[in-house]
């Protein structure tokens, strides 16, 4: 009998192409799913259905999302038009834990785009988000601010984290 | 031409490019370069964010970049920005 190998896939890196009103919900419950029983926050944001087990990487996105709203204005319309005729886009479910080795956020005009469409582009470990207005980019901001004022209330051990100046860091840099 | 100076009150110029594209990888190649001194510094646990400005030679901001190492993890990215697989790569 001839065996069949599945194919393997390991998903380095996962884009989403954001705009206009963002859909959101939060939903907090107990799990034992993964091997272990433990609290779990469901975050629902656009299309991404993620599940946090831990308010680190709650904080972490919300964090780098308070950033895009920084730079969002300079760079995007109020609205795109883009996302909002799709009323059945694909979804993407995620399992997040831990704080992200990678959260960058860059403010990308249309110039240095290579698509030439300006965007604020969010990388958090594997999911780029590439928003395209400022509407979807404060929506996503305010779901995860939201995600974690209850990840601290859920995990309240983790305490909000204090920001750092930039500025210690580009001196050391000399 | 582009510059590449620091988001903030002090404005230090960390470099220059000759296009946009090529300004926005090097703020990718700098905030790295930063978060590997704090990593030599001991200071790598430190969360913050490192935000850079690429203005033109007119002085309009016309691109923005921020990194966060994490605590304990510094950024590493590659000049190319490649992707990370979850969880690995990235620390020196």
């Amino acid at each position: 009998m001839a065996s069949h190998d599945t194919p393997r896939f390991d998903v380095v890196q996962v884009t989403l192409a954001v705009g206009g009103s963002q859909f959101f919900a939060l939903d907090a419950h107990s799990s034992s799913a993964f091997g272990k029983r433990g609290q779990v926050l469901t975050v629902t944001v656009g299309s991404l259905l993620a599940y946090c087990h831990d308010a680190e990487v709650v904080q972490a996105y919300a964090r780098a999302w308070r950033v895009a709203t920084d730079y969002a204005p300079k760079i995007l319309p109020a609205k795109s038009g883009r996302g909002s005729g799709d009323h059945n886009p694909t979804g993407l479910v995620l399992r997040l834990s831990g704080t992200p080795v990678r959260q960058q956020v860059n403010g990308i005009p249309s110039g240095a785009s290579p698509t030439g469409i300006a965007h604020v582009r969010v990388a958090l470990d594997r999911l780029v988000v590439h928003a395209y207005d400022v509407e979807a980019v404060r929506d996503w901001a305010a779901g995860w601010a939201a995600a974690e004022a209850d990840a601290l209330r859920l995990w309240p051990a983790a305490e909000p984290a204090a920001p750092t100046p930039a500025r210690r860091a580009a001196r050391s840099h000399r | 031409m582009y510059l590449i100076r620091t988001d903030d009150n002090v404005q230090q110029l960390l470099g220059t490019a000759g296009s946009l594209p090529g300004a926005l990888e090097q703020t990718d190649r700098l905030a790295a370069a930063v978060h590997r001194q704090l990593e030599r510094n001991g200071e790598g646990h430190k969360a913050f964010w490192l935000r850079l400005v690429v203005t033109d030679l007119a002085g309009q901001d016309v691109a923005w970049s921020a990194t966060n190492g994490g605590p304990g993890h510094p950024v590493d990215l590659s000049p190319t920005d490649a992707p990370h697989a979850g969880g690995s790569g990235g620390v020196p």
